[in-house]
């Protein structure tokens, strides 16, 4: 207790560069591989561990508890809270998501330029030459059908059957060797996560990266950011060590959606921070097969099904042992009689383009994140996994789990799927969880309805920076991270761009 | 997150409720019975808890407490979960799973997923499970692609 007092006070780090970046997620990583190359002296901050792959739990018990904000149990508020999953590590979300890779869909690109006023930021040309830089060092690859496994075959099966939109999904794991692990981290190093490319590659090109610094406020004198302050943590037991402080002439605040405006908020930026939180928010189904599926080889997601017309969009998502068991009916005998047979499953889940928006503020506990999905959204969460049921069938399950509260637990026909259709899904029914985040410190032409510019500037604050998710106005309906780390290395290129003309001058 | 000792009991009482272990004489009968004492339930759970959020670390406690005293206020015969027998432990949970109220259902199934995660975190019964067997084990041959299929099998 006396020790964490003092912690409070002691200073036991401190340090200054060109440019500091808090986060070092897809998009402080990117941030920090665009600015090192040019040159510029680049120190990242990052709350979490640096994780060994080799040393990471291939348990989800020590894997999620050791790699995600809060163990996973970060919620939204409310009576039927949403998870929240972030990282909390070096590479941020990117160490444990699946490394699908989608350009922004062109609709959203638009609605960025006319509503709000980001032409330059989304220019067509200029994303169009980053992605392909990235696709390149990310090993951007379209999922071989050597490392498909039976979960997606299913899918691919299911969606070739009913005439949807199926496809093989793109991602950064061109020599993916399908350990089903990526929520563990790739064991073989084979998806391209910021901790395994941008991070690393930042170091070889001069940047330092300093973790167990959880930033709690930018410093700002005479409306200017001069560096930034916080606690010095044990990257991994979390206890306080002290506090630190670090000077520089830059500040990129990549801390993620739900704590880059509590940084911001702490630092005594007001207006839109923290406002137009959005999500994709989704649920999975699981079937029974007669035949072995074995889930546990294969690409952890690997086939996906866009429907952005009716916003959603299906993915197979293959898990964990011990998450998949607990998806399964029964208590006693007949849940072991079910777990006892796991090789017999498959999942597919869907992440549903919600129109909600929600706010992220400080609690005393904690972030607290309002955020409830309207009837329009809940509606389409029950079209997507009434489509998933029907595709099991179609693929040949026998029996099919909806998790779905109020309805019934197995399902054993296509006739019954239609039951699930008859009356509109309530809030709580749904175990939603949420991983693809949006917004909170949006990007736009007008101060008064954004926090920074087309360059990611912050509005009123000089050498202030947001660089990752947050800054996006809207949701999109794919998945983000491409689009996250090809808007921020635009910034970024403007950045190195400034400093270089700074000192030439 | 820290538990009492009887927190710990009820803890217990409930997860074999849902997995209950094999007795000494058919420890084999279902390959995923877990054996007397095979499972550190209570300490599984305390690991995978302790980074969790202050809200969520109550929810889990109100959930032991819940469910612990469940054969109290379900009319079940026995003050809490350790009374009775594992049989009827496990269809009192099956019971709470289809509760009327909400929150009942939900605690329920917070800690069904808390089971899971301890039953499978035990390294011995992971192996039992076969469920991380080698790569050329993985694929079943109806789903496997054409070209990975030895020539005679391809249609
Ligand atoms: C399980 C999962 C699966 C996913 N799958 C995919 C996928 O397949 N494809 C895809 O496109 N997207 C996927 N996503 C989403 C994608 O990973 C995120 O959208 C993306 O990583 C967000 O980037 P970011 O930079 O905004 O935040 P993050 O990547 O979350 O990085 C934020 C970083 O900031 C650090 N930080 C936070 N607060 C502080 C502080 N105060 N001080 C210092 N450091 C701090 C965090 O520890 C973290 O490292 C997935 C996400 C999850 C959780």
């Amino acid at each position: 207790m006396l020790r964490a007092m003092l912690g409070l006070t002691k200073t036991v780090y401190e340090d200054s560069a060109e440019v500091v970046i808090v986060g070092t997620g897809a998009g402080g990583a990117t941030a920090a591989r665009v600015l090192a190359a040019a040159g510029v002296d680049v120190l990242m901050l990052e709350e979490g561990p640096r994780l060994q792959t080799a040393k990471r739990p291939r348990a989800a018990v020590g894997a999620l508890s050791g790699s995600l904000r809060a163990a996973g149990s970060q919620t939204t508020t409310g009576m039927a809270p949403i998870p929240l999953l972030q990282g909390l590590c070096v590479g941020g979300s990117t160490a444990m998501n699946s490394g699908i890779i989608w350009r922004m869909p062109e609709d959203v690109r638009q609605t960025w330029i006319a509503e709000h006023g980001l032409a330059s930021l989304v220019d067509a040309e200029a994303l169009e030459r980053i992605y392909a830089v990235i696709e390149e060092e990310l090993e951007v690859a379209e999922t071989s059908d050597e490392v498909l496994g039976g979960n997606a075959t299913l899918m691919r099966m299911a969606s070739e059957a009913l005439g949807l939109p199926g496809k093989a999904m793109s991602r950064n794991a061109r020599r993916c060797e399908g350990k089903g692990e990526c929520l563990q981290g790739c064991p073989g190093e084979r998806r391209q996560s910021m901790d395994v490319s941008y991070v690393p590659r930042s170091i070889r090109d001069g940047a330092r990266l300093e973790t167990g610094c959880r930033v709690e406020r930018v410093d700002i004198e005479g409306g200017r950011a001069v560096g930034v302050s916080g606690l010095k943590v044990d990257p991994v037991s979390r206890e306080v060590l002290g506090r630190f402080r670090v000077r520089a002439q830059h500040v990129v605040v990549a801390a993620g959606v739900v704590h880059t405006p509590l940084v911001l908020q702490r630092s005594g930026l007001r207006g839109m921070v923290g406002h137009r939180f959005q999500a994709h928010p989704g649920a999975a189904i699981v079937g029974r097969f007669p035949e072995p599926v074995r889930m546990s080889y294969g690409a952890t997601q690997g086939y996906e099904v866009p429907m952005r017309d009716r916003g959603f969009k299906l993915e197979s998502l293959s898990l964990p042992p011990e998450m998949l068991a607990a998806r399964l009916p029964g208590a006693g005998a007949e849940w072991q009689e079910r777990i006892a047979n796991l090789d017999h499953y498959a999942q597919w889940c869907a992440q549903v383009r919600m129109e909600a928006k929600g706010r992220i503020t400080a609690g005393p506990l904690g972030p607290l994140a309002f955020y409830e999905p309207t009837e329009r959204d809940l509606a389409k969460v029950q079209d997507a996994l009434t489509l998933i049921c029907d595709m099991m069938f179609e693929a040949g399950a026998v029996e099919v789990y909806p998790g779905i509260d109020g309805v019934p637990e197995v399902l054993r026909s296509r006739a019954e799927v239609a039951t699930l259709r008859e009356k509109a899904w309530q809030t709580g029914q749904v175990h939603l969880v949420a991983s693809h985040l949006f917004g909170t410190a949006v990007a736009g032409a007008d101060p008064s309805t954004s926090v920074v510019d087309d360059q990611l500037r912050a509005h009123g604050v000089s050498g202030l920076y947001v660089m990752d998710a947050s800054v996006f106005p809207t949701n999109m309906g794919v998945n983000p991270q491409h689009s996250i780390m090809a808007v921020v290395w635009r910034a970024a290129e403007a950045l190195a761009a400034r400093i270089d003309q700074r000192a030439a001058a | 997150m820290q538990l009492t000792p009887w927190e710990k009991r009820w803890l217990t009482a409930i997860f074999e409720g849902f997995a209950p272990p094999a007795s000494a004489a058919d420890a084999d009968a279902r390959r995923l019975q877990p054996r007397p004492g095979e499972v550190d339930w209570a300490g599984a759970f305390v690991q995978l808890n302790e980074g969790g959020s202050p809200i969520a670390q109550a929810g889990l406690r109100a959930a032991i407490h819940l469910i612990g005293t469940s054969p109290a206020w379900m009319g079940a015969g026995a003050a809490s979960m350790e009374g009775l027998a594992v049989e009827a432990r496990a269809a009192l949970l099956e019971r709470l799973a289809q509760h009327p109220l909400r929150l009942v259902r939900e605690l329920t199934w917070l800690m069904k997923v808390q089971a899971s995660m301890a039953l499978f975190g035990t390294p011995s019964v992971r192996a039992r499970s076969g469920y991380d067997r080698d790569r050329a084990e993985k694929t079943p041959v109806r789903l496997r692609t054409k070209r990975e299929l030895p020539r005679e099998e391809v249609v």
